[in-house]
């Protein structure tokens, strides 16, 4: 009895205690619900940095197994844990976020990390269309079309060679793409309230339950 | 003969290991900002409004930046940042920072070291960066709307905000005049959260963020967005810019690179064509 | 009462919450509509079985969502489904995740599929489901890296990606893998239409996990959502018509 309750009903329960407030205050003038629905608001920031400090218990005792029982890699375990303490003790001891200390670290290691990745995409995107945008049949052949209208278009060079470019280029992402994109979004929007039916219904359990 | 030797060459040239093709684009990246090219380029009509949208703020207006993201990504739409900080920091218009994400707390502060907006401006007077606060901008983007001070107690470094000049008039979305998006991650809760109150939004959005928020301009929610890197290159241009400005440089860069793309591209369907015809593919 | 410019909002969220509910009834009692096949599902069978012919391991990632988000729902659906082909050929998989909070929930799933395969002794703790990093870039370099010395033979990404459906696609085709993707996300459509062997446009994901599990809520769901967008794209149609015509009724109707 105290597991389904504990695993089941509590969950569900919570659920809808705070899903019925915020829901409702979205779309009535209720001075109570909005009331409510920002206490729930604040409670959900406390969760939010709860996880936070869960998460990082749960890294580090993760890495401490994998360095305890040495794992495949368990020496990025020594690295990670390292890491962490070193970026809390910058975060608290030299004073917070806006300490000189913590954003230096922050924009010449995370920042540059970031950006090495990120700066990737340049070189894939090239290897990639060099490797798809080949007109086998129709349909690749309108794909590549429409792929190369907006990225001439953007480039200072097309609208050197018709300056009517940038226009088409407008007039395609702001009528034809947007088409698209409003459709996309109608249906995932519509699949994510059918979603959130299915667990106000309990036939969706998802996260809420373990076990 | 011949043929089969064409085919062979572009069969060869199909099957180029991607490594070349990769430091062929370094060379395009790292060439133009050794040896600029200050390639001309035209303002688009979306940068003109945003520009024309902040010169026609009423001095003493409130502008609020509140934008998440992550810093990498930052490169992109930071151009058009950094040239509003610059149109503005001349000017009476008090800014406020609202960090929706941690990387914000180190985003915003150096835009506004490289604009030099700190040099000109009183902090606690002219600007001021509020604290971040967890839980996700769905939950603190209502209650920053509804009460600021109730939801921010004190500023990035600890200070209450009653003591901070800035805020003696700016107490909800009544006192907000323009609402900024540097970066994209948080235009959904913007426009959920923001908009319904009526407080005109700009966003420097990436490029591959722009068609898709169209339907947010189309149907009044956003005033207007800017284009990338090009619309922070164009951005630059109308408020006045150095050539070493970060849009201004990558124009070149990418000048060379999608004509680079281009060229590819027509090679590989050419190659694919002619080895069609062959019966290689 | 109501707040202004949201009383049709709500009259439409209720039309979908009674729709949902009407449709996954009637599903139960067995009265469900077919679903058109979908290539890419037949591809995920194929892909492991190209797997387990090529002796090398299948992929899987549901993306950067949060266990809530609907995209990620369909992902664990993918996911059971290919960790129990997985299980049946005895193929190894490597799944990884984004999200700290969707990786008890995948660990569950893989553990239950290989069990109801009758393969619980292949099922093995933090070497299936792998967590690299919350950081979306730094989990991107992770799979980059799996990818580079595991070079799998088959890859299926089903959830929320963004711009690192670029990154891993072309690490995926770099080691020659049948890549399977779908998403809803619009940035990540495009990037998994250069770089996919076969892709499963927005709500196509949703389709897919009720044609695997031929579950009735599923099903349900599906007709649904099917219902929802006739009533949307409806009110849309009729609007530009009546707009046309020179009325704007539904524009005042869509701000009461």
């Amino acid at each position: 009895m105290s597991k389904v309750l504990y695993r089941d009903i509590m969950p569900y329960l919570l659920f809808i205690i705070c899903f019925i407030p915020t829901l409702f205050s979205y779309y009535f003038n209720i001075p109570l619900l909005s009331k409510l629905t920002y206490e729930l608001r604040g409670w959900s920031t406390l969760i939010g940095v709860t996880a936070m400090f869960l998460g990082l218990c749960n890294i580090i005792i993760y890495n401490y197994r994998t360095i305890k029982e040495r794992k495949a890699g368990w020496q990025f375990g020594v690295y990670t844990i390292v890491l962490v303490f070193s970026w809390i003790i910058a975060g608290l001891y030299f004073g917070g976020l806006a300490s000189p200390a913590y954003q230096q670290m922050y924009i010449y290691i995370k920042a540059q990390c970031w950006s090495a990745q990120i700066g990737l995409l340049t070189f894939f995107f090239v290897s990639a269309a060099f490797r798809t945008f080949r007109a086998k049949n129709l349909q690749a052949l309108v794909l590549l079309i429409f792929a190369f209208i907006p990225f001439i278009g953007l480039a200072p060079w097309g609208e050197q060679i018709w300056p009517g470019w940038p226009a088409f280029s407008s007039w395609i992402l702001d009528n034809v793409a947007m088409a698209g994109s409003r459709a996309i979004v109608i249906a995932a929007s519509v699949g994510l309230v059918v979603m959130i039916t299915r667990i106000v219904l309990r036939y969706e359990k998802g996260g809420l339950v373990r076990g | 003969m011949k043929e089969e030797v064409s085919e062979i060459t572009w069969s060869k040239l199909l099957e180029l290991r991607p490594e070349w093709l990769w430091l062929i684009t370094l060379i395009l990246i790292i060439a133009p900002m050794i040896f600029p090219i200050h390639a001309p380029f035209r303002i688009n009509e979306s940068t003109l409004r945003v520009y024309e949208f902040v010169e026609n703020l009423p001095e003493g207006s409130v502008v609020v930046s509140g934008g998440a993201g992550n810093y990498a990504f930052m490169y992109e739409t930071s151009a058009a940042f950094i040239a509003f900080l610059n149109q503005i920091k001349n000017r009476d218009i008090k800014l406020i920072i609202f960090p929706l994400h941690p990387d914000s707390l180190m985003f915003e502060p150096w835009a506004i070291r490289v604009a030099g907006f700190d040099k000109v401006k009183e902090y606690g007077k002219d600007w001021v960066i509020l604290n971040y606060i967890p839980g996700g901008s769905y939950i603190t983007l209502p209650a920053f709307m509804q009460d600021i001070k109730g939801l921010c107690r004190t500023d990035l470094y600890g200070t209450p905000l009653d003591e901070l000049p800035i805020f003696n008039n700016v107490d909800n979305y009544e006192d907000i005049d323009l609402w900024v998006d540097c970066g994209a991650n948080s235009m959904w809760s913007l426009v959920r959260y923001v908009a319904p109150y009526h407080v005109p939004i700009i966003g420097f959005v990436h490029s591959a963020y722009y068609p898709m928020f169209q339907p947010f301009k189309a149907a009044g929610l956003v005033y207007e967005f800017t284009n990338g890197i090009r619309g922070g290159a164009e951005y630059e241009k109308l408020v006045g810019y150095t050539p070493w400005n970060l849009g201004t440089i990558t124009m070149d860069a990418y000048n060379l690179y999608s004509i680079y793309v281009l060229i590819l591209v027509i090679l590989a369907n050419i190659g694919t064509q002619i080895l069609k015809k062959g019966g290689c593919v | 009462m109501f707040i202004k410019g949201r009383v049709v909002d709500f009259v439409v969220m209720v039309v979908l919450f009674v729709a949902t509910w009407i449709s996954i009834y009637l599903a139960h009692r067995g009265k469900t509509r077919e679903i058109r096949s979908i290539p890419s599902l037949t591809a995920v069978t194929e892909g492991v079985k190209r797997a387990a012919e090529m002796g090398r391991p299948v992929f899987m990632s549901a993306g950067f969502g949060g266990v809530g988000s609907a995209t990620t729902m369909a992902g664990f659906a993918m996911l059971d489904v290919v960790a129990s082909e997985c299980a049946r050929l005895e193929v190894p998989l490597r799944t990884t995740f984004a999200s700290s909070e969707t990786l008890g929930a995948a660990e569950m799933i893989v553990a239950e599929a290989f069990r109801r395969e009758g393969r619980p002794d292949l099922y093995q703790p933090g070497k299936q489901v792998i967590y690299f990093s919350g950081e979306q870039y730094a989990w991107v370099a992770g799979i980059g890296g799996l990818m580079a010395r595991e070079r799998p033979a088959c890859a299926v990404y089903m959830g929320t990606f963004f711009s690192e459906a670029l990154y891993f696609g072309e690490c995926g085709a770099r080691v020659g893998a049948l890549q399977i993707g779908g998403t809803t996300a619009q940035l990540a459509l495009p990037l998994l239409a250069m770089t996919m062997d076969y892709l499963m446009i927005g709500e196509e994901i949703y389709a897919v996990a009720a044609t695997i599990t031929k579950d009735p809520v599923q099903m349900g769901s599906v007709t649904a959502q099917d219902i929802g967008k006739i009533i949307l794209y409806a009110i849309s149609v009729i609007g530009v018509i009546l707009m046309l015509a020179g009325s704007d009724i539904v524009v005042k109707l869509m701000n009461t």
